[in-house]
């Protein structure tokens, strides 16, 4: 079943895509950050997920939150004069290698036990 | 896989939420595209890009500046050498003559000072767009101007302080207009040599230019007694046109 996430993804970009979209110009870095704080989102939740610990309200209060925070301060930064965009790309990138290399290590860890559990069979 | 999806259904939620993100992909992606082939660059080098302008057009100013005094320098030099023979004065004279004429150097005298703007009104969002364009002044506002002003013998016209020569061109840049190649924003103030009362007649004509204006807050004409017109200090170059040998 790990393949839905991916296949719900293709799903959403082709709608998407196909339409004729016209996103203002000043508009387009801020929906590049909310994708990054989207991403962000998905990743933390596949790890929750792994763990045992995913929570319906967390996960989806999350991914709204987030995306419109990020949104939220980088508008901000703009208008005081501190770049908080950069501060958002460089926190939200952080978490999602830290959420990849953990799914990885989940994902080789139970690998290699269900193959002892296999060979002690 | 690592657990079945009876036992988990955190998978399912998750792909719901990863078709949001997408669509946020998709839609960053086309904007990221259009950006691109718009101006060549991602939007993340937009910051890049203004303070390269601001600088080559405070470069550009410098140089107009320095053409300027060069070209007054010039004058004094010819000038100058001149002084020694009577010939070489004459012929110098007929020189300062044909420069004055072509433009290159500054006019002074009487004359009126026209300010054109954009309308202060705000137009109503019911009014269709042609309407709206009335309130706001045209490349085509500022050639009729300067052309009801020759025809009322005015001897040099200058917009803001761009001089209009024989080869000057007025068009509009997107939202701003260029006269010699500079962009120039309103308010446009239109300096003109020649007798004030002709010229001021001339453009307040019934009928005339200034009445096709919905707004009378558009148009100020000044008459004065002394004005300053700046020669032109565009290219002088003629790459394609050659004198004919008499």
């Amino acid at each position: 079943m790990g393949w839905l996430p991916v296949v719900g993804m293709a799903a959403g970009f082709l709608i998407v895509y196909k339409i004729d979209i016209k996103v203002p110009s000043d508009l387009a870095s801020y929906f590049s950050l909310a994708t990054l704080a989207g991403l962000d989102s998905i990743f933390g939740g596949i790890r929750a997920g792994i763990e045992g610990k995913f929570h319906d309200d967390i996960f989806l209060s999350g991914f709204a939150v987030n995306t419109l925070l990020a949104v939220a301060l980088a508008y901000l930064g703009d208008q005081i004069g501190v770049d908080l965009f950069m501060a958002a790309v460089v926190v939200l990138g952080w978490r999602v290698f830290l959420n990849l290399s953990l799914i990885r290590r989940y994902w080789l860890t139970k690998a290699a036990l269900s193959k002892k559990k296999d060979r002690q069979r | 896989m690592i657990v079945t999806v009876m036992q988990n259904t955190w998978i399912l939620k998750i792909s719901a939420m990863c078709v949001v993100l997408g669509m946020l992909l998709a839609v960053s992606l086309k904007t990221q595209q259009r950006v691109r082939t718009e101006s060549g660059i991602p939007s993340t080098r937009y910051s890049d890009l203004a303070s390269a302008y601001t600088s080559t057009k405070r470069e550009s100013e410098k140089l107009r500046r320095q053409i300027e005094d060069l070209q007054n320098k010039a004058t004094k030099y010819e000038t100058e050498l001149a002084s020694g023979s009577s010939n070489a004065s004459t012929l110098n004279r007929e020189l300062q003559d044909s420069k004055f004429l072509a433009g290159l150097i500054a006019a002074q005298g009487p004359g009126i000072v026209v300010t054109l703007r954009d309308s202060p009104k705000k137009v109503g969002g019911t009014t269709s767009a042609s309407e709206r364009d009335l309130f706001i002044i045209h490349d085509s506002d500022l050639r009729n101007f300067v052309n009801e002003l020759n025809v009322a013998g005015a001897e040099a016209i200058s917009i803001n302080d761009q001089r209009i020569i024989a080869r000057s061109a007025i068009r509009c840049v997107g939202s701003v207009i260029n006269v010699n190649n500079v962009e120039l924003a309103s308010p446009y103030e239109a300096k003109a040599i020649g007798d004030p009362k002709t010229l001021e007649s001339a453009l307040r004509m019934p009928g005339g230019i200034v009445d096709a204006f919905p707004d009378s807050r558009m148009v100020d004409i000044k008459q004065e007694q002394r004005i300053v017109v700046k020669p032109y200090t565009g290219s002088t170059r003629f790459n394609w046109a050659k004198p004919v040998e008499e």
